[in-house]
């Protein structure tokens, strides 16, 4: 059968790609969720952590188009990663990607000069576009007139108002996305700014596109637009993006015309601002001049110089307070859904080996992945709240002076307190930092923070070590006290690191701050519900499978002898046991409790892990560990508050968390080998506490920064920066106490 | 610009265009010839909020001292800042 199909183009059949561009904060986004609903998925462009959000939509003809949401961007001079790929997808110099065969510029239509520079620069380049002219109510309001119509005409594009959030105009986007053919060209004869060059550019520009056409490097038809891009990117040194041949004619153009690239990118800027401002002129484009009312006033109280930081810290509280006790009851349930599955199984399995695996390695491994979902849905609710409304503009605006002391973001100061109840949540909000290095600073010291995981430890070492409960000056105890300079010291210490490594390592100049204070606006809960979703998923698929097969291993290490332990010797006590009639049902039960105890005392001293940890005696006992210490620090890879247990079970304590006396006592009974001294001294305790503080015990955090950093290098510098630091920082304690007297 | 007090309108006159961070300000529009009010400013003295015909942008007090500016009489600046 001959039906039409078979004998369509080619380029016809094919799904097409639309991108979506524009400038922060004009409506990306929102118009990508309003096409795309949940048709979308979310991954990361090769090599970088830049978020990349494709979708799907279906015109009127039935046609499905793939859709992708690129980041945010002024210029397409970009310096910033996310610039850079939405640059690469926009030129179609994206690897593994095709060049998109039309691309939306979404304007934001209140700001329109300023938003259709982009729009200019890529019409310089040939490059089909429509624009999509949003937040059409908001302009009103604020005194913008825009008319589509000539806008139309004057560009040369199809320019669709809409208001995108209300999903007002989005049939005639379709619509026109729908009759934009394939190849799609602009019309010719309208005068681009390309065609109407100031005179300190067009020699240079001119000479450059004769000299591109001539080496064959480029058409005739766009050889202008792209002389001027090269002129303008190739910044010295940064030529990598281009065909070494063209970066090097542009640099000999530019030596010719005694020009840098930053000078053409100065007269670039204005001039295409200049030629913008005609041509709203022409179109009798009003631009809004009026304040945001309610945007002026609600600043004036949240930048005001006392109450704008008062009222950022109290929103701060808020979040904290949130992820350390509201996410508490959602853990439980999680964690009591992980308990009673472990008895579920006990039922449904035979004893052994296999058991055990399931129940303590793959369920709780489940649960350690699931445990961390509260405190990251809750984090990234408040952070797509306020992003959405349009405060963490001002919260980076607010903190940026503090934390450009450091030399860091003021965005990072978020990501930075939420580490104190996780570093996970935290580690996965670094996001909204824009430089890498400056991102990568902040995951580096998101873990020195003192999170809530490690809290039983210290609850534990406290209780132990010092008579936590005696008051001091009235209403303080020395618990509480120690608890309190443990917090300083880790905040202290994070700000050290970060400063160091910004100075050293990941030397680079104080980030800019390129801030828009956007106006207040409501926010939409279907984006901050889309998002959550996302996240949730990205974490649970990405670091979860990392966070469960590490449980699994851990939990191998420390429960598979290596070594044949005798457990006749425990028959035979749990023989005697139970034939020794003087015993009352209740102490034979109790020393049947203890027998398994120490069974399983004897296991894990045979296990890998029990080796392990003797194997490291001799690294940690300078700090005044002993290899029991050990086992626990190997234990509590799997998340910092297992140290307790992995502690209890060497001690042969049973059941023990960190408040219990039978664990303490067993801990303060504890000799030093060989002598009578009491092994958990106050020295050790602080030996101990400052370990705990410091070293990055937690291969859910190594997980998520492998997956935010793109690498292994960078999970693998911070546990050993973090171990080092740890190892130096107890040995100081412990042996500088020890010359000054204590034990 | 860094000069000139809280709430005064000016209008950019000259940008040194050698600093990449006003580079990338001028691409947000902070270019010769626009009209603007140093409306507030942050704790600590920076950085400073700038009002533009369509935007409001932050600018930190030493990328401003590089944007040389004409002290227009603050007409119709009604709303302006708490200062």
């Amino acid at each position: 059968m001959n039906t039409p199909v078979r004998i369509a183009d080619e380029t016809y059949c094919r799904q097409r790609t639309i991108a979506i561009a524009g400038n922060p904060n004009a409506g990306k986004t929102t118009l990508f969720n309003a096409l795309c609903g949940t048709r979308q998925k979310v991954g990361n462009y090769p090599g970088v952590t830049v978020e990349r959000k494709t979708g799907q939509t279906r015109l009127p003809s039935g046609e499905t188009v793939n859709i992708i949401d690129l980041p945010g961007c002024y210029s397409l001079a970009a310096r910033s990663p996310e610039e850079q790929i939405a640059h690469d997808v926009l030129l179609g110099e994206m690897e593994g990607e095709n060049a998109p065969d039309l691309i939306i510029v979404v304007v934001d239509a209140s700001n329109l000069q300023r938003n259709l520079f982009l729009t200019s620069q890529l019409h310089d380049l040939g490059i089909p576009i429509i624009v999509a002219l949003n937040m059409m109510d908001i302009a009103r309001e604020r005194g913008s007139e825009v008319d589509p119509e000539k806008l139309t005409a004057a560009l040369g594009c199809a320019v669709i108002p809409l208001v995108a959030r209300k999903g007002e105009g989005l049939d005639e986007l379709l619509a026109a996305i729908e009759s934009a053919p394939c190849a799609c060209q602009l019309k010719g004869g309208i005068p681009r700014f390309i065609d109407c060059l100031p005179s300190a550019l067009e020699q240079p520009v001119q000479t450059l596109a004769e000299g591109l056409i001539k080496s064959g490097l480029t058409h005739e038809t766009d050889a202008r637009g792209e002389a001027l891009w090269l002129l303008v990117s190739s910044l010295e040194g940064d030529d990598a993006v281009q065909a070494p041949a063209a970066a090097a004619l542009s640099r000999r153009v530019r030596k010719q015309y005694h020009l840098s690239s930053r000078q053409v990118r100065a007269i670039e800027t204005s001039a295409r601002y200049r030629y913008l401002k005609d041509l709203m002129k022409q179109t009798s484009c009003l631009q809004a001049d009026l304040p945001h009312r309610l945007t002026n006033r609600l600043d004036s109280v949240l930048l005001h110089r006392f109450f704008g930081p008062i009222l950022f810290l109290a929103v701060m509280a808020l979040v904290f307070q949130s992820l350390f006790s509201w996410a508490t009851p959602a853990m439980d349930v999680i964690e009591s859904g992980v308990s009673l599955t472990g008895q579920a199984i006990d039922r449904l399995l035979p004893d052994g080996l296999f058991k055990e695996m399931i129940q303590q390695g793959v369920v709780s491994g489940v649960g350690n992945v699931l445990v961390f979902l509260p405190q990251i849905l809750l984090l990234f609710l408040f952070i797509g709240f306020l992003e959405d409304v349009g405060y963490m503009a001002r919260a980076a605006f607010l903190m940026d002076r503090l934390m450009s002391r450091v030399g860091l973001d003021g965005r990072a100061f978020l990501p930075l307190l939420s580490s104190f109840a996780c570093a996970i949540p935290g580690i996965m909000a670094t996001r909204t930092i824009a430089g890498r290095k400056d991102r990568l600073v902040t995951i580096l010291v998101a873990p020195l923070m003192s999170c809530s995981a490690r809290l039983p430890v210290y609850t534990l070492v406290i209780g132990t070590v010092f008579a936590a409960e005696t008051p001091v000056g009235g209403i303080f105890t020395v618990g509480g006290l120690v608890l309190m300079a443990i917090y300083a010291f880790s905040i202290t210490l994070g700000i050290t690191m970060a400063a160091v490594f910004k100075r050293t390592l990941l030397k680079s100049p104080p980030p800019p701050l390129l801030l828009e204070l956007p106006t207040y606006k409501l926010p939409s809960l279907k984006s901050i519900g889309l998002n959550l979703f996302d996240r949730g998923r990205l974490f649970v698929n990405r670091a979860g499978t990392v966070i469960l097969a590490a449980t699994v291993i851990l939990w191998a290490i420390l429960h598979i002898p290596i070594h044949h332990v005798d457990r006749t010797r425990f028959e035979n006590a749990r023989q005697a046991v139970i034939e020794n009639s003087g015993l009352d049902a209740d102490s034979r039960d109790k020393a049947l409790q203890s027998i398994a105890a120490a069974e399983d005392a004897d296991v894990v001293e045979q296990s890998l892990g029990g080796h392990l940890g003797k194997w490291l005696e001799p690294v940690i006992a300078p700090l005044g560990f002993d290899w029991k210490i050990g086992v626990g620090i190997i234990a509590s890879f799997a998340a910092r508050e297992v140290f307790i247990s992995g502690l209890a079970v060497v001690h042969g304590v049973d059941g023990a968390d960190e408040r219990s006396p039978s664990l303490r006592e067993s801990l303060r009974d504890e000799k030093r080998p060989g002598t009578n001294t009491p092994m958990y001294t106050p020295l050790l305790g602080l030996s101990l506490l400052v370990f705990f503080v410091l070293a990055c015990q937690c291969l859910s955090t190594v997980a998520i920064a492998r997956r935010e950093t793109s690498s292994w290098f960078w999970p693998a510098f911070m546990v050993g920066y973090m171990s080092v630091l740890a190892w130096v920082g107890s040995f100081v304690v412990y042996q500088g106490g020890k010359l000054l007297g204590y034990s | 610009m860094d000069q000139l007090p809280l709430g005064s309108r000016c209008r950019i006159v000259a940008i040194n265009e050698n600093s990449e961070n006003l580079l990338r300000l001028m691409e947000m529009g902070l270019t010769p010839g626009t009209e603007l009010v140093i409306e507030r400013e942050g704790p600590f003295q920076s950085p400073l909020s700038l009002r533009l015909p369509g935007c409001t942008l932050a600018a930190r007090r030493e990328d401003a001292a590089g944007i040389f500016v004409k002290p227009l009489p603050s007409v119709s600046s009604g709303e302006n800042s708490d200062s």
